[in-house]
């Protein structure tokens, strides 16, 4: 009755024109507003710069004597625009959330006029969680590419200046090559041997610790719960754990009469000083993974294979192996993102020494900014890096659909 | 009566010129305030800063300060510019001696001129060079208040015996290496001769400087980090390593590797920071006495010339003014003879006031602490660290190249010619 009633209803209703003519008003005025902020303040537009000028003193004075910004100002002069230098403060400060806001009503005003409303319902339920992710996710995204266009740097206050390519310029032909192409080639060995821990050792673990059994649970508890333990603190007790001196593996490996090498201060040992924490971290992890997998595994693939003969390695080859590969693909995607971005453990362990020997490219990104201060340039990397990254990711899901089978 | 009430209106008269000029002080604090205090001292230090703040809380009872342990200094740094960018900040901040030069550029810290004058503080009594290193294009931009510098600890026991004296200039450094090495039946180190501290280029640097390196040349745009001088150390420094005399201690826990190397024996003598003599003599205990020497000076035997160290304490520049007048008063306080004094003898630093080395006090500490004197008597070569703001990242540029020769065998010029490349783009920047 009631989808019959909504049928025979004129569409666009009169109501949904309303709000959307209100709607389409309010994004023109929230985006027009917003840009006007976010052209003075972040891309400090020279036109707007002496607008700006006096925000910045005036925000200077009122935190200075913990008051209220005060004042006018005439954004067009001969007295056409005197508008309060708080109202301009607030909106440079929140200019992109006026835009997004902007943005959502047009979208809104727009899905008024083309869909009923039972479906708006649904549309309106999920906008504070994609105005969520555009201003905390994409929007930094954004203005990271922005701030690798400019000179900012960390202890600079603004305004920043745009100054083209030159950081890019620097990265790629100048001395910012050399310290990029080594910090990505560290990550990539890095990279390479979280994801031979995480897919062989997971896997040769799950194997092991696949059976049912009360001891095997309990094992397999054992092996996971580094996982829950924070890296920085992992990291804390790893520097001693292997400390050429007085470390205890070290002191196992005399046991055996091996001298062991001052890990973390050899540049030869100290990305493999590294690997043996972020082993003894993701392995666990792995193994739990690739367990689920098989118990999801119908055993009468196993029992259909030993009625033809075949011995357990060929039903691991042609049974486990396939019918793992999208868990495979998962956990290579997975680690692969989170190895390439490893920074925590790098940072409490070596900071990226010694000398260069483990300056990751986030590290590098946090040095960049940190150290030097540099913070268009670390954008500058960042945004290259996360261009890699994005591709490497890309092109592994298009190879995986050839090479995945989801065949259950 | 007449006279009486002379002294009365005199002594009124007095009264409010007083009143009238703290009221017209616009830095004193008028009313309660908690302010908050991020420094890096380590656990060793808390009681003696506890006992300062406690003391200066009670003895201005309008203020209350909060110290907050950040972390080391560069922690301290990350989490200053962070705040910054915040725009919420600490009334009150440490921060090693490196960082003043890029806060100054910045506009990071309150110039504190203004309140210096306002209360007559004696900035002159910290002495030139002091002065000198905590301004910024001739302004007071933070305070000295644990200041150090780079010297040689030394086994005094050991050279005593063996007849060791320490080098005073650089080319008296291969006899005194030679002399003080020594070495197992199999031909590996026994006991080295010294330890570069290769963690922080700070430790190393007065060897190149002293011997006519400047690293940043006066046109601010080119380096001599390649030049003939430059090559010259690096290699005596690379090849007392390669024969076993010296020791690079550098990557994670270098710093404590390095000591207990000391203390076990392992090493004659290391290069460190003068803060630390209490921490040497304390863990040494009764194995060996320790001595304090001053640098190795160049070659030309005309300069001996070391760097500051250690902290200043800033305000920073956006915090509100009723915070900024409280934090005023208690850097006063920091920076007092009594608490400078105090500071120092607990801690290993020096006493930065000239007023404080003519007291009575002074000169126990000095009777207690003999091995200070080899310092103290030197202190006139104590200079500025490096003020352009670009000369940690390049400096630490420079570390980085110098790992790479001591450790992978880089080959010193093309390392070297590579460096000043990468130093000459750094400076073309600023």
């Amino acid at each position: 009755m009631r989808n019959q009633n909504h049928s025979t209803r004129p569409y666009p209703t009169k109501a949904a024109r309303v709000a959307s003519v209100i709607l389409f008003i309010l994004s023109a005025v929230l985006i027009v507003v917003g840009t006007y902020g976010w052209l003075m303040g972040d891309w400090n537009l020279e036109s707007l710069r002496h607008i700006a000028a006096e925000v910045y003193e005036a925000r200077r004075v009122a935190r200075s004597f913990e008051q209220p910004i005060t004042g006018t100002v005439d954004l067009f002069g001969e007295g056409r625009g005197t508008v309060p230098l708080r109202l301009l403060s607030g909106i440079m400060n929140n200019a992109i959330l006026l835009i997004i806001l902007g943005i959502t009503f047009l979208v809104n005003a727009i899905m008024f006029r083309i869909q009923p409303w039972e479906r708006m319902k649904d549309f309106l339920c999920v906008q504070p969680a994609l105005i969520f992710f555009l201003l905390f996710v994409y929007y930094p995204v954004v203005d990271l590419v922005r701030i690798s266009f400019t000179d900012m740097r960390m202890l600079v206050p603004d305004p920043q200046e745009f100054i083209g390519l030159k950081n890019y310029e620097w990265l790629f032909f100048k001395t910012g090559w050399t310290r990029f192409s080594e910090s990505l080639l560290i990550t990539v060995r890095y990279t390479f041997w979280e994801l031979f821990i995480t897919l062989v050792g997971g896997l040769l673990l799950a194997l092991l610790f696949n059976r049912m059994t009360r001891t095997f649970a309990a094992m397999r508890a054992i092996v996971f719960m580094p996982r829950y333990i924070a890296v920085a603190t992992s990291a804390v007790v790893f520097i001693w754990i292997l400390h050429g001196n007085y470390g205890i593996l070290n002191y196992v490996l005399s046991l055996f009469g091996i001298k062991g090498p001052n890990w973390l201060v050899q540049a030869n040992t100290a990305l493999a000083g590294i690997l043996i924490l972020t082993g003894w971290r993701v392995i666990g992890y792995a193994m739990m993974i690739y367990l689920s997998a098989m118990q999801s595994i119908p055993q009468d693939y196993y029992e259909a294979a030993a009625i033809d003969g075949a011995d357990a390695i060929q039903r691991f080859r042609h049974i486990t192996l396939p019918m793992l590969s999208p868990t495979i693909l998962f956990l290579f995607v997975t680690t692969f993102i989170a190895s390439m971005k490893v920074f925590q453990s790098v940072d409490v362990m070596t900071g990226g020494g010694p000398g260069t020997a483990t300056n990751v490219v986030v590290q590098w990104i946090y040095n960049l900014s940190f150290r030097d201060f540099r913070a268009a340039r670390s954008a500058a990397v960042s945004v290259i890096f996360f261009l890699i990254l994005l591709v490497a990711t890309a092109a592994t899901m298009r190879w995986s659909n050839r090479a995945v089978s989801y065949d259950s | 009566m007449k006279r009486f009430l002379g002294v009365l209106l005199a002594l009124l008269m007095t009264l409010s010129v007083v009143g009238l000029a703290a009221a017209d002080n616009p830095y004193d604090v008028t009313e309660p305030i908690t302010i908050t205090w991020w420094h890096a001292h380590e656990d060793q230090w808390h009681p003696y800063l506890e006992y300062m703040v406690n003391r200066f809380n009670e003895e201005h009872p309008l203020i209350t300060v909060e110290p907050v342990y950040i972390g080391s200094y560069t922690e301290i740094n990350t989490q200053l510019i962070a705040a910054i960018a915040a725009g919420d900040v600490p009334a009150l901040c440490t921060a090693n001696t490196s960082y003043p030069p890029s806060y100054g550029a910045a506009g990071i810290c309150e110039i504190l001129d203004p309140y210096i004058e306002a209360y007559n503080f004696p900035i002159e009594d910290f002495g030139e060079g002091l002065i000198l290193a905590t301004s910024y294009e001739g302004k007071q931009i933070v305070l000295p208040y644990l200041i150090s510098t780079q010297v040689m600890f030394y086994n005094k026991t050991a050279a005593e015996a063996e007849g060791i004296e320490m080098p005073r200039t650089f080319d008296e450094m291969d006899a005194f290496l030679e002399k003080a090495t020594l070495f197992n039946e199999d031909g590996t180190t026994k006991r080295y001769g010294t330890v570069f501290g290769g963690w922080d280029y700070w430790y190393y640097e007065m060897l190149f400087k002293n011997n006519g390196v400047k690293v940043i040349l006066e046109d601010g745009m080119s380096t001599d980090i390649n030049g003939p001088e430059s090559v010259y150390i690096t290699t005596k420094m690379k090849e007392w390593i390669d024969k076993g005399y010296a020791y690079y201690a550098y990557g994670t826990g270098a710093s404590t590797n390095m000591r207990q190397l000391f203390w076990d024996g392992g090493a004659f003598s290391v290069f460190h920071t003068s803060s630390l003599y209490d921490t040497y003599v304390q863990n040494a205990g009764d194995k060996f006495e320790v001595g304090m020497a001053w640098l190795p000076g160049g070659e030309d035997g005309e300069s001996f010339y070391s760097e500051i160290g250690g902290a200043t304490i800033l305000i920073p520049a956006i915090a509100p003014q009723k915070q900024k007048n409280a934090a005023w008063q208690f850097m006063m306080f920091m920076a007092s003879p009594e608490i400078n004094l105090y500071w120092a003898d607990q801690t290993g630093y020096f006493p930065t006031r000239r007023s404080v080395m003519e007291t009575p006090e002074y000169q126990e500490y000095l009777e207690r602490k003999p091995e200070m004197n080899n310092v103290v008597s030197m202190s006139n070569w104590i200079m500025p660290r490096n003020s352009h703001p670009a000369y940690d990242t390049i400096a630490n540029e420079w570390r980085h190249a110098l790992y790479r020769i001591f450790n992978e065998d880089a080959p010193i010029q093309a390392t070297l010619d590579e460096l000043a490349m990468t130093i000459e783009e750094i400076l073309e920047d600023y």
